[in-house]
């Protein structure tokens, strides 16, 4: 089991996360997903929630491919959706909707005069607004705490209508802490026998340290087949399997 | 907890029967234990408690302790380990060798229950050690249920739990062959039926409390000093109101209470001290008190204790220091050093921490906490007596313990009610986290849920099972057939008789019984077997040749058998034949005695008696299932990774979604950078 989920988590570095909810969208995972996005909206009901920034305890959690699925399925509501690759040590979103990392977001920060809609990139079946990376620089958590990605947020909350923003774990590095505060709230993906429930704990004292409003919690990669109740009834709606 | 104790019930049943039927049975035992030890490991696994792995880890240092005690005897001898042990075994095997010993009032309960398990299973420590473990790790159980019944805060429960199950002593007194273990077990039940009596103030509690307290003294008479607290506790104090009140009647009755109880110890000390035995009255008990101290770590040897008077000034004093010794002033070196920093700091931790926080913190528990304060001055003021030296002190303090510890803990968890007192929410919050707690903590049954988890576990690694097995089959039997040479044996017989012509009475068998002692310790002296080496030529030491003789009387009879092992059959007959015949020359030459004859020679026996290869294998098969599967309960311990999404829930965070794991078919189909245009293209129907 271990050794067949290490080989997706590989895969997903060279080859870009899954895109299920676009290409599948009657999958049970893309069912899940909905579900996913009514929870949140329901949390998002009082307050305006504008971006959103996904990240994890540790590496191989599955955080590229919930934020490019989640992304994906908030934009089916007539929605105009951003989806930003803030993981400057090991970028995806490139790999994931087939670009090229020439110019993105580390472009922009760094050229505060650059044209925004040379590094955006509009994908059409995801109905999606995409900012790679760009070129990797040697000092992004510097280049994320810049007055610069400040600004740069302010200015694409008022063009989009959500933004989503992929991070790096937690407790690898502070970038996603630097990140935390300049969005409107935070989701955690704890994926089943990858992440250690210690971690977790850490990552989350740490993200409450900075005062982030967690809206919740994804728990990723559950193994429904060896599961009774609940899952059985998931496992019964899988329609595109019939 | 239950079905530990079925468990091993069960198998001391199973082991009585395979007794007669086993040849080398004390591997046996020592299988059966890790056996049991496994399964141990397993049930307390499936505990749905948070305290589990404290358990577990205190429950394998003990085992280890108990190893230890048995095979690193030659390395080192665990503190208190030695004489004390020695003197319960032999008295242990003499009332499984004469049953009519249980009856006698003189023998130690202890004594008596070691006996009959003796009685069943043989003359096997390892199995009366290993009860002593389980006592051991129910005894942390139990203080586990206590704190819980006193509504303890979490954290502070865990270092409660923590202190008991790592106390050097603790660990100690529950592994080696010391009666301790019991004691302690049966105070930390009668003070759990006190806690349960203080939530619900019903008389059958505090009677049960009283019974198990009862045989607790029945173990070892000290830990009655706890009935003074127990005692005042029923009398003044209303568990109902959580009031102390001192009316005229309970006054009274107070007042007869002490009065019969003066009367028993004056009258009854004989029986009621059983510790202190060989003791007739009161005047006896003081100079044993003050002149016991034949150990090494005396205290106070100095204060004698004469009359009523001199009692009650010094009774307290000798509490103290039973408490708190080795005391700085009485320090000889290191080793007391480190006794008081790992055993008597705790209690004079607890006491100090008591008189700086009296006032402070004790809130609606400052009824229970004193109550618990006069279970310790009781026992402590009997104990005092009765004990002066620092090392023997240790020892009985140590069944105090499950009194000291909810003393403290109760304690602590009053300091930080205090505290919280300020912020409303934190209540709030703490009763939340007591309801769920208790909820985890009753769920008795959910425990069946997380043993099929390990079944399963086991279940899908039974491949690994598997291969240990076959590893170990191919290590045993590698060593049986190419390491271990085999051994034969032969046996000579002889008997002790006086020449027919002597008239035969009851004096000269009884003379020739003791010769026959006589006896077997000649043939094995040097010189004997020194001759034997030089008549047989044989390339062996005397040292050797003497490990490889054993010589057996039969009961009741005449007969001495002298058996020896060697790695031929026909050396092992010469050589049984030659000290035979030595042995009687001897015995002619220099006892001029002539009542030694041979009466079967040794004949060559071409069986091996080791190696025993079907054992052997089948001990190896097991030792390698047993080595993976200890693997894998470690591997399953110190396994952190999520396991189920109740951890969104229980960081505090909503849970907003399960995504199931993705095929790696699904995987293949749905990542766009292969075959990406065809992809586009299928990916016609989207939902809205």
């Amino acid at each position: 089991m271990k050794k067949y989920k290490k080989e997706i988590s590989k895969s997903n570095n060279t080859q870009g996360a899954s895109l299920i909810t676009v290409l599948k969208p009657l999958d049970i995972i893309s069912e899940q997903f909905r579900t996913i996005r009514t929870n949140i909206q329901y949390s998002m009901v009082d307050k305006n929630f504008k971006t959103i920034m996904i990240t994890s305890s540790g590496e191989k959690e599955g955080k590229s491919t919930v934020s490019a699925n989640l992304a994906s399925i908030m934009s089916d509501e007539n929605k105009k959706v951003l989806l930003i690759d803030a993981d400057m040590r090991k970028p995806t979103l490139h790999k994931t909707f087939n670009l090229e990392n020439t110019v993105g977001i580390t472009s922009l920060l760094t050229n505060p005069d650059l044209d925004l809609a040379s590094a955006i990139e509009y994908s059409e079946i995801a109905n999606l607004y995409l900012l790679p990376v760009g070129p990797i620089p040697p000092n992004p958590v510097e280049l994320l705490s810049s007055k610069s990605m400040g600004n740069l947020v302010k200015k694409l909350e008022s063009m989009f209508d959500l933004i989503v923003i992929d991070t790096p774990p937690v407790l690898a590095v502070a970038d996603s802490q630097v990140i935390a505060s300049l969005v409107d709230g935070t989701i955690f993906v704890i994926r089943e026998e990858v992440a250690s429930s210690l971690a977790v704990k850490k990552a989350i004292e740490l993200l409450n340290i900075t005062g982030v409003n967690i809206i919740g919690g994804i728990y990723n990669g559950a193994n429904i087949n060896k599961r009774e109740g609940y899952y059985g009834y998931i496992r019964a709606y899988n329609y595109e399997n019939k | 907890m239950f079905l530990i104790w079925i468990s091993y019930f069960f198998e001391i049943i199973l082991l009585s029967i395979l007794k007669p039927i086993v040849t080398d049975f004390s591997v046996l035992a020592i299988l059966a234990t890790i056996i049991h030890v496994i399964i141990t490991t397993i049930i307390l696994l499936s505990f749905n408690i948070k305290v589990k792995n404290i358990i577990i880890w205190a429950f394998l240092i003990r085992i280890l302790f108990l190893f230890f005690d048995i095979f690193g005897r030659d390395i080192l001898i665990l503190p208190h380990s030695g004489s004390d042990t020695e003197l319960f075994y032999n008295s242990a095997l003499e009332v499984s060798t004469t049953l009519g010993l249980t009856l006698d009032s003189s023998v130690s309960l202890y004594s008596k229950i070691t006996g009959l398990i003796f009685k069943f299973i043989g003359p096997m420590r390892i199995f009366v050690q290993y009860l002593n473990v389980l006592l051991g790790i129910s005894t942390i159980y139990i203080l586990y249920i206590i704190f819980d019944k006193l509504n303890i805060n979490e954290n502070i429960k865990y270092y409660g739990t923590l202190i008991y199950s790592f106390m050097p002593i603790s660990i100690i007194m529950s592994s080696i062959f010391l009666r301790e273990a019991f004691p302690t077990f049966f105070v930390s039940l009668s003070v759990l039926f006190f806690t349960d009596w203080i939530n619900n103030s019903n008389k059958g509690n505090m009677i049960t409390s009283l019974i198990m307290l009862a045989i607790a003294s029945a173990f070892h008479s000290g830990v009655i000093g706890i009935a003074l607290g127990l005692a005042f506790a029923y009398l003044f104090y209303n568990a109902y109101t959580n009031q102390l009140i001192f009316s005229k009647q309970t006054i009274v009755y107070s007042v007869i209470l002490s009065f019969l109880t003066f009367i028993a110890l004056t009258y009854f000390n004989g029986t009621i001290f059983g510790k202190f035995q060989g003791i007739d009255n009161t005047s006896e008990l003081f100079d044993k008190s003050s002149g016991y101290g034949a150990a090494s770590s005396v205290y106070l040897a100095g204060l004698k204790i004469n009359n009523f008077f001199n009692l009650i000034i010094f009774a307290p004093i000798k509490a103290i220091y039973f408490y708190l010794s080795p005391l700085p002033w009485n320090w000889r070196g290191l080793s007391d050093l480190i006794t008081f920093f790992i055993d008597s700091v705790f209690y004079l931790g607890s006491l100090i921490y008591y008189f700086y926080y009296k006032n402070r913190y004790l809130d609606s528990r400052k009824n229970v906490v004193n109550i618990f304060l006069l279970m310790i001055i009781g026992s402590g003021l009997i104990f005092g007596l009765g004990v002066d030296n620092a090392g023997t002190a240790m020892r009985h303090r140590q069944k105090l313990l499950p009194v000291f510890i909810p003393f403290l803990i109760s304690m602590l968890d009053s300091k930080i009610r205090f505290n919280s007192v300020r912020k409303v929410n934190n209540i709030i919050l703490d009763t939340e986290i007591i309801k769920e707690d208790k909820m985890n903590n009753y769920n008795q049954w959910g425990n069946i849920a997380m043993f099929s988890e390990f079944l399963n576990i086991f279940k899908k690694n039974i491949f690994k099972m598997l291969i240990g097995g076959i590893t170990g089959l191919i290590i045993s039997s590698f060593i049986t057939f190419f390491i271990m040479k085999p051994q034969y044996s032969s046996t000579a017989d002889l008997v002790v008789s006086e020449p027919a012509s002597q008239e035969m009475n009851l004096s000269t068998i009884q003379t020739n019984f003791s010769l026959l002692n006589t006896y077997e310790g000649i043939i094995k002296k040097t010189n004997v077997l020194e001759q034997v080496i030089e008549d047989t030529g044989i390339n062996m030491s005397v040292d050797e040749l003497y490990k490889a003789t054993t010589v057996n009387t039969e009961e009741n009879s005449l007969l001495l058998s002298i058996n020896v092992t060697a790695e031929s059959p026909y050396e092992a007959a010469e050589l049984a034949n030659s000290i035979s015949e030595n042995f009687v020359n001897e015995v002619q030459n220099t006892l001029q005695v002539n009542n030694v004859f041979i009466w079967n020679y040794a004949v060559p026996n071409t069986s091996p008696i080791s190696p025993n290869i079907p054992f052997n294998l089948f001990v190896g098969i097991l030792l390698g299932i047993s080595v993976v599967i200890f693997y894998l309960i470690i591997k399953h311990i110190s396994d952190t990774s999520v396991k189920s999404e109740n951890i969104i829930a229980s960081m505090g965070l909503t849970t907003l979604g399960i995504v199931p794991l993705m095929s790696e078919s699904v995987y293949r189909e749905t990542v766009l950078n292969e075959n990406f245009e065809t992809k586009v293209k299928s990916s016609k129907r989207r939902i809205r």
